[in-house]
C-alpha cells in the first residue's frame, strides 16, 4: 500500500515514514502543499496522510482541490489544531478521518488499515483469498492454517492482490506499490516477487495476463 | 479616603446652617427694632391716652399688658407736685425735657418717655430688662419658622446628594460586574455629563485590556499548538525506538529522539524568555552594563554548538559600549539573533557579530550566509509563531520576537537588511543616552 505523507516538519515526517515503513507501507513523503499536488498528479496512492498547516499551500486547500477533481483518495488529516471547529471544517473538507497531534503510531497506522479495509469495502479486518489469510494488522500470512515467511516486498505485493481480487494490475502499477521514491527499481524485480508468492502460495494463484498484467482470480477461490 | 458624599454634605449643611443663622439673626434683629419702636410708640399712646385735665389714669393703666411691662406712670402738675404714681416702688424724679431717654435710677436702666399733656408733665418709664425680655419675645416669634424649617432642609439636601450621586453607584456595580472574562464597555446612556469622560476613560481601558487578554490567550494557545510539533515527534522517535529490532535503528532513533528534546527544550526556554520579557517591561530593572562583554559571552558559549554545525562563528569588531540595560533581555537579544543564524547558516557558513559605536549610536549586528528573508516577509517574522513558508529547518518562530521585544524594552531599533556577502543582517541600534532611535536603517 502506498501513501504519501504530507508534513512540513521535518522530525515528524521523518519519523512517521520510518514507523509506516516498519508496517509494511510504501511511503512517499512531501513538505508542503504544492508538491503533494504534483505528487497526486504523477503517482497512484492508496492513501493520503496530510498535515493541515502547511507552507506553500495550505492543506485543507489541498484537500478542497483534489475532492473538486473527483478524486476519492482517502484522506487522513493529522494535525496539532484540536478545537473541534477545526475538526468539523476539516471533515467536511472532505477528509475521512483525523487525527490529532501528538498521535500514537500505532494508531495512526490501525486507522490507515481502517480507511483502506473500508475504501474496499470489507468490514472484516482478515484479507481472506484462495484459502490464504491475511493479517494487514500483524503482517501474518497463513495457508490453510500453516503460518507463512514472507519478506517485505512479497507482503506488499500479496496485499495488493488481495485487496483486490480478480482486479488486473500491470507492471508498472505493481512497481507503484512496491517502492517509494528513492527505491530504484530494477527492471524483472516485479516477476522475481511473483515467482517467490506463486512458490509460496500455489502457481495458480497469481496468474498472468499476457500483454496486460497480472491478477489473482476469484474463479477458483475456496469459500473459507 | 475623602467621600464626595460626606464631603458635598459637610459644605451644603454648614452653608445651609451659617445662612439660616445670619437669615435668623438678620430677622431677629430687625424684628427687634421694630418691636422697640412698637414699645416706644406704646409708651407714647399710654401717655397720649391721658386726660389732659380731670385724670382718672387707672382706666388706661388697667390693661395688664401694661402691668406686665412694669410700666410705670407718673404724674405731675405744672407745679411738680406729684399727683400720681403708679408703682410707688419706682418713684423717679422726672426726667429733662419732652422727649425719650434711657437713665439710670436704683439698680437698673431705664426707658423713659416725658411728655406735657395739657396742665400735667406725664412720665412713662419702663425698665430696660423687662422691655429687652418683651422685645426678644417677639423678635423671636419671628423667626421661629426658620428653625422648624432647618430639619426639612437638611432632609432636602441629604436625599438630593444622594440622588445626585446615584449614577457614580450605578456606574460602581457595573464596574464591578466586569472581569477577565467579561469585559463589555459600561454603559453611557443616563450617564451624567460630569461622569460621563470617566466612564469613557474606563471604557478606553476596558476595552485595551480586552485586548491585552485576548492577545495573551491567543499566545497561550499558538504556544501549545506550538508544543505539540515537538512532543509529536518526542512520541514518534520514542515509539520507534521501542520498535527497533537493530542496534543501528535504535541508534538512530535515540539521536532522533535528543534532537526533540533539544528543541522542545529551546522552545521552552524562548517560551520563558518571552514571558520574562513581559514581567521585565512591567518592572524595568535598568542597570550599567558591558554591551560588549555580553555578546562575547553569547557567542562563547554558542561556539562549541557552531563548531558540530560547521559554521564559523565569531566576533569581528566589538567596542567597548556601556550602556543602560536589562542584563536577561540582552542576553536573549543577543543569544536569539546568534541562534538564528546559525540555525539557517548552512554547514561550512559564517555567522559574524559586531558591536560598533557610531556618535551617538551603538549598534550590535549579527550577519549570516544563510538564505536571508525575502523582503515581503521581514514584517511579519518579527510576530510571534510566524515562520518564512517554507522554510526547511525546524524553529518556533519566537527567536526575532523576543529580539524585537528586547529592543523595543531598550528603546533600541531592529532593522533587518540583506548581508552584502549574501545571507540576512540583523542589526539592532542602541542610544548611548536612552534616547529612542529616530532612523531606520540596516
Amino acid at each position: 500500500m502506498r501513501i504519501l505523507l504530507v508534513e512540513d516538519d521535518p522530525m515528524i515526517g521523518a519519523g512517521v515514514r520510518t514507523g509506516l515503513g516498519q508496517d509494511g507501507f510504501v511511503v512517499d513523503w512531501v513538505e508542503d502543499g504544492e508538491a503533494a499536488e504534483a505528487a497526486i498528479a504523477t503517482h497512484s496512492y492508496d492513501l493520503m496522510v496530510l498535515d493541515q498547516g502547511l507552507p506553500r499551500k495550505d492543506g485543507l486547500d489541498v484537500l478542497k482541490t483534489l475532492r473538486r477533481q473527483g478524486n476519492d483518495l482517502p484522506v487522513l488529516i493529522a494535525t496539532a489544531r484540536d478545537e473541534v471547529p477545526a475538526r468539523v471544517k476539516g471533515l467536511d473538507a472532505g477528509a475521512d478521518d483525523y487525527l490529532v497531534k501528538p498521535f500514537d503510531l500505532d494508531e495512526l497506522a490501525a486507522r490507515i488499515r481502517a480507511l483502506l479495509r473500508r475504501r474496499a469495502g470489507r468490514t472484516e479486518p482478515l484479507l481472506r483469498h484462495r484459502g490464504v489469510e491475511f493479517n494487514p494488522a500483524t503482517r501474518e500470512v497463513t495457508r490453510a492454517g500453516v503460518a507463512l515467511a514472507l519478506t517485505a516486498r512479497e507482503l506488499a505485493l500479496l496485499h495488493t492482490f488481495m485487496d483486490r481480487p480478480g482486479a488486473v494490475f500491470s507492471k508498472a502499477q505493481l512497481e507503484e506499490k512496491l517502492y517509494g521514491w528513492g527505491g530504484e527499481v530494477e527492471s524483472n524485480t516485479v516477476e522475481v516477487y511473483i515467482h517467490a508468492l506463486r512458490k509460496k502460495l500455489g502457481a495458480d494463484f497469481i496468474q498472468n495476463v499476457r500483454g496486460v498484467g497480472y491478477l489473482s482470480p476469484r474463479a477458483a477461490a475456496t469459500t473459507d | 479616603m475623602t467621600s464626595i458624599r460626606k464631603r458635598l454634605l459637610l459644605w451644603l449643611l454648614v452653608t445651609l446652617g451659617t445662612g439660616l443663622a445670619a437669615g435668623g439673626g438678620a430677622v431677629y434683629f430687625a424684628a427687634r427694632d421694630t418691636a422697640d419702636e412698637m414699645a416706644d410708640l406704646h409708651m407714647r399712646q399710654i401717655a397720649g391716652a391721658l386726660p389732659s385735665r380731670a385724670f382718672s389714669p387707672i382706666s388706661v393703666l388697667s390693661r395688664e399688658d401694661a402691668v406686665e411691662e412694669h410700666i410705670v406712670v407718673q404724674i405731675w402738675d405744672r407745679a411738680g407736685r406729684s399727683l400720681y404714681l403708679s408703682d410707688s416702688a419706682s418713684n423717679m424724679p422726672p426726667r429733662g425735657p419732652a422727649a425719650f431717654s434711657t437713665v439710670r435710677f436704683g439698680n437698673a436702666d431705664w426707658r423713659v418717655y416725658l411728655e406735657t399733656v395739657g396742665d400735667n408733665v406725664v412720665q412713662v418709664a419702663q425698665p430696660v430688662s423687662a422691655r429687652t425680655a418683651m422685645v426678644a419675645r417677639m423678635a423671636l416669634r419671628s423667626v421661629w419658622p426658620l428653625f422648624v424649617l432647618t430639619p426639612f432642609l437638611a432632609l432636602a439636601v441629604l436625599l438630593t446628594v444622594r440622588r445626585g450621586l446615584d449614577p457614580l453607584g450605578r456606574i460602581a456595580h457595573q464596574v464591578e460586574q466586569r472581569s477577565a472574562e467579561s469585559l463589555a464597555p459600561i454603559p453611557t446612556e443616563h450617564t451624567p455629563a460630569e461622569v460621563l469622560s470617566l466612564v469613557a476613560a474606563l471604557n478606553r481601558l476596558l476595552d485595551r485590556l480586552g485586548h491585552a487578554f485576548d492577545t495573551q490567550r491567543a499566545f497561550v494557545a499558538d504556544a501549545a499548538h506550538e508544543l505539540r510539533t515537538p512532543v509529536t515527534a518526542l512520541k514518534l522517535q520514542t515509539q520507534l525506538a521501542e520498535r527497533a529490532t537493530t542496534d543501528a535503528e535504535r541508534t538512530a532513533a535515540l539521536h532522533a529522539l535528543h534532537g526533540g528534546i533539544d528543541r522542545a527544550s529551546h522552545l521552552i526556554a524562548q517560551l520563558l524568555d518571552l514571558a520574562r520579557q513581559e514581567e521585565a517591561s512591567r518592572s524595568r530593572v535598568h542597570e550599567p552594563l558591558r554591551l560588549d562583554e555580553l555578546v562575547r559571552e553569547a557567542v562563547g558559549e554558542r561556539a562549541a554548538h557552531a563548531f558540530e554545525l560547521g559554521v564559523d562563528a565569531g566576533v569581528t569588531r566589538a567596542d567597548v559600549v556601556e550602556l543602560n540595560g536589562d542584563r536577561f533581555a540582552l542576553r536573549a537579544l543577543a543569544g536569539n539573533l546568534i541562534d538564528n543564524a546559525l540555525h539557517y547558516t548552512p554547514r561550512g557558513g559564517r555567522v559574524d557579530v559586531e558591536v560598533v559605536q557610531q556618535g551617538g549610536e551603538v549598534v550590535l549586528a549579527v550577519s549570516d550566509s544563510g538564505p536571508g528573508i525575502a523582503p515581503e516577509h521581514r514584517e511579519r517574522v518579527f510576530d510571534r509563531f510566524y515562520r518564512v513558508p517554507g522554510s526547511r529547518t525546524p524553529g518556533s518562530g519566537l527567536g526575532l520576537a523576543i529580539a524585537h521585544g528586547a529592543a523595543r524594552a531598550h528603546g533600541a531599533v531592529i532593522g533587518l537588511a540583506d548581508n552584502p556577502g549574501g545571507g540576512l543582517r540583523v542589526s539592532v541600534r542602541f542610544r548611548c543616552d536612552g534616547a529612542p532611535v529616530s532612523a531606520l536603517q540596516g
